[in-house]
């Protein structure tokens, strides 16, 4: 509801210095405090029987939601639809897209096909996925919906869409087309013919560039559930990577708290790694740490959720706030090895840095956190140790 | 009278009519149309193929398989072979990086210039010619770059940092100027004026308002080409230029198309990165991007099939 108390307020008997005006029948003890309460959605319009029909009109247009939610699934369930907007930066996306990958068990090599769809799982910023649906077709026999409930996954049949608009994939841009004169029926006009969640199908398709791209329309542009008829991983695991983009809420960038991370029973000799506390940042640094098998520190810096260049770009990632969350944590005592090792965007602040943490050594990485395994193996202190 | 105009604001704001009206300006550049839209997806995308001219090396795998499969070191005789291919693709616009050290500056411009004289009678498509988005590099690259040209191009880009120098060389050679804010659109509008009071038509103006590859902040540029694809909508003359997107290289610099580290779920390593390339292009043009660079044929062919198949 965009109505503020006084618009409100403007509709109603007082305000038309009408007789009824603060009559006190709403329960309120004048008509504004009732516009106040009711603009803000805690009390109902017809407590008050002089309230033209023309507010009352505008009170039902806003209470009702653009679009649905529909939940599918048997055991497990998905929750799919209810979206308010046409652009992400609106507000935000709700509920994301849905994956769907059919497993027809009359087709040979369904079998195969079932342990790639259920073995498939990706983790990315943290964040785990799978093959949100399985679509089942022909004669599905009860240990397969017995099997997929008990690995967790949820499936539907042909039938389990009845509330879902469907469109089957021809023409990419006629899809597209028709996706967002549905979206925006449903969030524009809230008509309810178009209130209904939308699904894409997209049938068997040899050139899976091609298919890749048409999915990656249909994720940006308003589709609810997509559905593949074919698997394949690189398809999925990408068009994943697009939804978390995509769904990611633009008011709030994903961070995780500013602090020391440890690794690998992380020691007094452990490296020590510096970072923001952008969650994209942050990951893509740890999951490197991680997998390098050695005792570590990654300090994060606050830098208010911002990646590298952007949060030195906007003075969030000085020298002075490296060296206070250095100091803060006490880092100094914790470590024999006294380097840290910097972002490469930012080598340039080696010097300040150095200057601002006199106890510390400050070593420049790489560019890229993925070529930080290279970097550390290249490290004197490392070399020290495979030697000992 | 008055109670009727409130109404109808309060109706216009609850319902956020969006006044879809103002068509993009449209670029003709070389007999390609470039932008005219008036609505998301509205015209068809425009798509350049982008080369590593000065140093092919440092293009991505999926690239160097497609160009030079065997791998070897180029001679500077040979680029022109790699034109001549890169001309067969289906791209609209070619482009030509010149990816130049910061060393030995001096040098090296003039290299690049002779490059580009010697390459330029083998170019039939329409050109766009790039620098290397380093300051101190760009503000004499660029202008050097086109005093060689006999022909009308797309430079790209300049900055807030750069245009000074790079606009007074676009407007004397008649070209259209790719013009790179970091994902802000009040800066994008202050410099489309900026480069205007120099002088420069507004039919000359490109918008690259930067952007972040598929995973590593896409949605950031994403939003703000919808933003400013809605304000052009809605009437705003300083900001209805068309879009271009450098899709091609953010995508394939991100840690999923470039290392083959992931787990099998991740997929095929070369199909994954070919599949970044286009899924961040494909975001890109639904958001509004008009002018699609990237680096790998086969992504454009995959995108642009589709749109060809409608008109
Ligand atoms: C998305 C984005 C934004 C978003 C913010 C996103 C965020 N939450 O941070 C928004 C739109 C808000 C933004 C704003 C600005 N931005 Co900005 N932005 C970008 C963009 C497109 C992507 C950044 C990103 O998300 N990268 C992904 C993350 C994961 O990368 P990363 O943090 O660098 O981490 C990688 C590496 O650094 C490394 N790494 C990280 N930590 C460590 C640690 C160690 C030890 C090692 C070895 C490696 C390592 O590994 C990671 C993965 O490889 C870049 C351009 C680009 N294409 O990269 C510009 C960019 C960073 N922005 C820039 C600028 C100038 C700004 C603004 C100042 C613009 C303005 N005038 O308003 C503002 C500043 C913010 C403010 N005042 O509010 C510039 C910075 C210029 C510079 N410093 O050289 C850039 C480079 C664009 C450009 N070319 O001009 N931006
Ligand atoms: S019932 Fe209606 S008219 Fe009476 S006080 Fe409440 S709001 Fe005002």
């Amino acid at each position: 509801m965009e109505l503020s108390g006084l618009q409100v307020f403007k509709y109603l008997p007082a305000a038309k210095r009408l007789p009824e005006g603060n009559c006190k029948k709403c329960g309120f003890p004048t008509c504004m405090a009732f516009a106040l309460k009711l603009a803000k959605n805690q009390t109902e319009i017809e407590l008050c029987s002089y309230a033209p029909e023309e507010l009352k009109e505008i009170f039902e247009q806003g209470m009702k939601k653009p679009q649905k939610e529909v939940l599918l699934g048997h055991k497990h369930k998905v929750l799919i639809g209810g979206e308010n907007v046409l652009f992400r930066h609106d507000k935000t996306f709700v509920n994301k897209t849905a994956i769907a990958v059919v497993l027809d068990v009359s087709q040979v090599g369904w079998d195969e096909k079932f342990k790639r769809i259920t073995e498939f799982e990706i983790t990315r910023i943290n964040e785990t996925f799978k093959v949100d649906l399985v679509y089942l077709k022909g004669d599905v026999q009860p240990e397969l919906t017995q099997k997929l409930d008990d690995l967790g996954f949820a499936y539907i049949f042909k039938d389990d869409l009845k509330d879902v608009m469907q469109i089957e994939d021809e023409n990419i841009f006629e899809t597209i087309q028709t996706l967002t004169k549905i979206r925006k029926k449903a969030v524009l006009e809230k008509d309810e013919n178009y209130s209904n969640p939308v699904t894409v199908y997209f049938r068997h398709d040899e050139n899976t560039l091609k298919l890749m791209s048409r999915a990656a329309f249909c994720l940006c542009k308003y589709t609810n559930l997509i559905i593949f008829e074919d698997f394949n991983e690189a398809l999925i695991s990408t068009l994943i990577t697009l939804r978390q983009n995509i769904y990611t809420d633009p008011q709030k960038p994903l961070q995780v708290e500013s602090t020391v991370y440890e690794f690998n029973n992380a020691d007094e000799n452990s490296l020590i790694f510096l970072t923001t506390n952008f969650a994209l940042t942050y990951f893509a640094v740890s999951n490197e740490i991680e997998s390098l098998n050695k005792p570590a520190y990654i300090v994060v810096t606050p830098s208010d959720g911002m990646s590298v260049l952007t949060a030195w770009s906007a003075e969030k990632f000085t020298a002075q706030i490296v060296a206070k969350t250095v100091n803060q944590f006490e880092l100094a005592k914790k470590v024999k090895n006294k380097q840290i090792i910097i972002p490469g965007l930012l080598g340039h602040m080696q010097e300040e840095i150095e200057e601002a943490l006199p106890e510390f050594e400050i070593l420049v990485g790489p560019n890229e956190a993925y070529l930080l395994g290279d970097f550390v193996k290249g490290l004197t202190v490392f070399k020290n140790e495979v030697a000992k | 009278m008055k109670k009727n105009l409130l109404y109808l604001w309060i109706k216009l704001k609850m319902t956020e009519v969006i006044k879809v009206n103002q068509p993009i300006r449209e670029i003709n550049f070389e007999g390609l149309k470039i932008g005219g839209e008036n609505d998301f997806l509205g015209s068809k995308p425009v798509f350049a193929l982008e080369l590593n001219i000065f140093d092919f090396s440092a293009s991505s795998h999926i690239v160097k398989d497609y160009f030079n499969p065997q791998g070897n070191q180029l001679l500077p005789a040979e680029t022109i072979n790699l034109i001549s291919v890169a001309q067969e693709t289906p791209c609209d616009i070619l482009a030509l990086k010149f990816n130049i050290p910061e060393e030995d500056l001096e040098k090296n411009i003039a290299e690049a210039k002779k490059l580009l004289k010697t390459l330029l009678p083998h170019i039939k498509k329409p050109l766009l010619i790039r620098g290397v988005n380093n300051k101190s590099v760009d503000i004499k690259l660029l202008p050097e770059l086109m005093e060689v040209l006999d022909r009308e191009v797309i430079i790209a880009f300049a900055t807030e940092n750069t245009y000074k120098e790079i606009v007074p060389a676009v407007i004397k050679g008649g070209h259209i100027l790719a013009i790179r804010t970091p994902i802000d659109i009040n800066l994008a509008k202050e410099m489309n004026i900026l480069t205007s009071d120099m002088g420069l038509s507004l039919d000359k103006i490109l918008i690259d308002t930067d952007m972040g590859g598929l995973g590593y902040g896409l949605e950031y540029g994403y939003s703000i080409m919808e933003r400013i694809k809605l304000a052009a909508f809605e009437g705003d003359r300083m900001l209805n230029m068309p879009l271009i997107a450098f899709a091609g290289e953010e995508a394939l610099k991100v840690k999923e198309a470039k290392s083959d580290t992931f787990s099998k779920s991740f997929g095929d390593f070369k199909e994954r990165s070919i599949m970044f390339e286009i899924t961040t292009a494909s975001a890109v043009i639904a958001a509004g991007a008009n002018l699609i660079v990237l680096e790998h044929p086969q992504s454009i062919e995959a995108i642009r099939s589709e749109w060809e198949s409608k008109r």
